[in-house]
């Protein structure tokens, strides 16, 4: 167990090295840089810059030098944002991102797993019909039209939540909902098409034959099996939902990483996008290991192949 | 002693009395009549054999009086099944589940798929004792030893902790033998419980069905479509075709004497004379 969390990590060295130099030399293939602006500079002070940021050295050299940051744990200072690191802008807008993505995924298992589970055993019934077709229409609806929606009806129609902010708690729910909503519906169209496999099987009829109830059927045969595909979802969802929601962060005013991603690559902040996609790419990585050590948590069979 | 109570029980009324029992699918919007009109009656301790070619309607059959039939696409159409004087297919569904549970054991067609690959054998054997009767948790693992054993499965306290991924097809269709008999239950539905096995564990599964419910003097209802074991392990046989009883009498009188057509084309399916187990 402790072996393969440790040789996972340890393979993960390589996938961020590879990150970090595609990155690299990708955001440097894009023409323009960091000091091009609509307003041009002059060339005097874009010469200072550059030579400041040592951005006229060739690409080698400074693929070496980031590389000699990075191994020092530094991301480099941040182009777009002077005087700041982007380790400081990370550390100023991950806590908000996490815990926006945290709310939003406990929300969607929270929601999704039981709706689905119910839905799987009352199968062409109409809760079955009512909650396919809301997750349907859930998963067809962009954030950028469900948040508004949210606004319009419960802030503004209901007093219920802010429009806007991240302070107190009625700030956080209707982000939270748009975020979670859209993969609430995943997570319960996952659920149902998992737990109805399961139920198909000859072993839920030889429980059924042991005249167990119906619970016991449901809870203890069907499950483990019918939130495997939920689980391995679930973590990479994590990370998505961690790194920030760009469109849920603009909508709300959230101050969280989704914008500095994006504006990142607006602006080509080299070291900003670097910093962004090496994250993203570790909590990917750690997710998905976690993701598999509870699958493997879940089926016996994988917890052989794997250790 | 017990004998003869059983006799006497005998006398008063069948284990299991089937009338007229009908079942019928419905498929692509058509209605298909699967099973048709079948009776028969089992009494306690006597093994009947179900015997068709594939698709003749013996699974469901036996899937209809368990209450385990998928309905819908199933209907059952009609008829009766008294067990010990309940009908199964009237009563109601935690009632069936009861009965199922305390007084019929069942024995699939495929052991690799009838047993719960994410719970441990112990605990899927253990589980109905548990439910249905007042035994705790140590008692009933001594119990589940004790059933694996019989049905010779050594090392029976370490390979309760064990996945049934971990055993051979043989060794599950032992365990499925030894959860069916857990509770002596007084009927046994067996649905080909060799046909996926190796030709020689299907010979040694036979005969530890046979050992066993003579031990337990549970009665049984044996389906395959080999008439050869059939005529071997059962004291009456069923011909069924196409969902309807083609043939029916003691094993002996359709083996040495066949009347249907059908049983004389099934017949010369067989290729040797039984052995007797
Ligand atoms: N779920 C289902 N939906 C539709 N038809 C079904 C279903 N299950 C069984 N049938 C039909 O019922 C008929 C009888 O099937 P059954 O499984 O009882 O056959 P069988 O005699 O057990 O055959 P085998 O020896 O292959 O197991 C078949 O014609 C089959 O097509
Ligand atoms: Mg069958």
């Amino acid at each position: 167990m402790l072996q393969l969390i440790i040789r996972r990590l340890l393979q993960a060295i390589p996938v961020l090295f590879l990150i970090a130099t595609a990155t690299f030399f990708l955001i440097h293939l894009a023409p323009g840089g960091p000091f091009h602006q609509e307003r041009p500079l002059s060339p005097q002070v874009l010469e200072a810059l550059n030579a400041h940021y040592g951005l006229n050295d060739p690409w080698i050299v400074q693929y070496g030098r980031y590389l000699n940051h990075l191994l020092h744990g530094e991301l480099g200072p941040s182009y777009g944002h002077p005087g700041h690191t982007v380790n400081e802008l990370i550390a100023q807008s991950l806590p908000v991102s996490i815990e926006l993505g945290l709310w939003a995924w406990v929300f969607s298992l929270i929601v999704g797993i039981p709706l689905g589970v119910w839905a799987a055993e009352k199968q062409h019934r109409w809760f079955d019909r009512v909650c396919s077709t809301v997750s349907t229409l859930g998963l067809c609806l962009p954030t950028f039209v469900l948040g508004p929606l949210l606004m319009l009806g419960l802030a503004v129609g209901l007093g219920i939540g802010n429009v806007c902010g991240w302070g107190s708690w009625e700030d956080r729910l209707l982000p939270v909902l748009t975020l979670g909503l859209v993969h609430a519906a995943y997570v319960l169209r996952l659920t149902r098409g998992g737990m109805l496999e399961v139920l198909n099987q000859d072993f839920i009829r030889t429980a059924r034959a042991k005249g167990l109830s119906g619970w016991t059927v449901l809870f203890k045969h069907a499950l483990r099996g019918g939130l495997l595909s939920v689980v391995a979802f679930a973590g990479p969802q994590l990370s998505a939902l961690v790194t920030g929601s760009f469109v849920v962060e603009t909508i709300f005013h959230i101050p969280g990483l989704g914008r500095h991603f994006v504006q990142a690559a607006f602006n080509r902040d080299y070291t900003l996008i670097l910093g962004t996609t090496l994250l993203y790419g570790a909590l990917i990585i750690v997710m998905n290991l976690m993701a598999d050590l509870m699958q493997a948590w879940l089926n016996p069979r994988l917890r052989v192949s794997m250790l | 002693m017990t004998h003869w109570i059983l006799k006497v029980k005998l006398k008063l009324m069948p284990l299991l009395d089937v009338q007229h029992l009908s079942v019928s699918f419905v498929h692509n919007g058509q209605r298909k009549h699967v099973v048709q009109d079948l009776s028969f009656v089992l009494e306690p301790g006597e093994t009947l054999g179900l015997v068709g070619e594939s698709g003749s309607g013996k699974s469901v059959s036996c899937l209809a009086l368990l209450g385990l039939l998928p309905q819908p696409p199933a209907k059952v159409e009609g008829g009766r099944a008294f067990f010990e004087g309940i009908d199964l297919l009237q009563v109601s569904e935690k009632r069936l589940g009861k009965i199922r549970g305390q007084s019929m054991g069942i024995v699939f067609q495929d052991p690799s798929s009838s047993l719960n690959p994410y719970l441990t054998i112990g605990s899927q054997l253990a589980e109905g004792l548990i439910a249905h009767t007042n035994m705790g948790r140590r008692a009933a693992r001594l119990k589940c030893i004790e059933a694996l054993e019989a049905v010779g499965i050594a090392d029976a306290g370490v390979r309760l902790n064990e996945y049934p991924h971990v055993f051979s097809g043989g060794m599950r269709q032992r365990v499925m033998i030894a959860m069916a008999l857990l509770l002596n239950p007084q009927l046994l539905i067996a649905d080909e419980p060799t046909t996926a096995l190796d030709v020689t564990v299907q010979a040694q599964i036979l005969s530890l069905l046979k050992t066993r419910q003579a031990a337990l003097g549970t009665a049984m209802i044996l389906v395959t479509h080999d008439l050869g074991v059939a005529a071997r392990m059962c004291d009456r046989l069923i011909l069924l075709r196409q969902g309807k009883v083609e043939e029916a009498g003691t094993a002996e009188a359709i083996f040495y004497a066949p009347q249907s057509l059908y049983a004389k084309e099934l017949l010369a399916a067989v290729p040797t004379l039984p052995a007797i187990v």
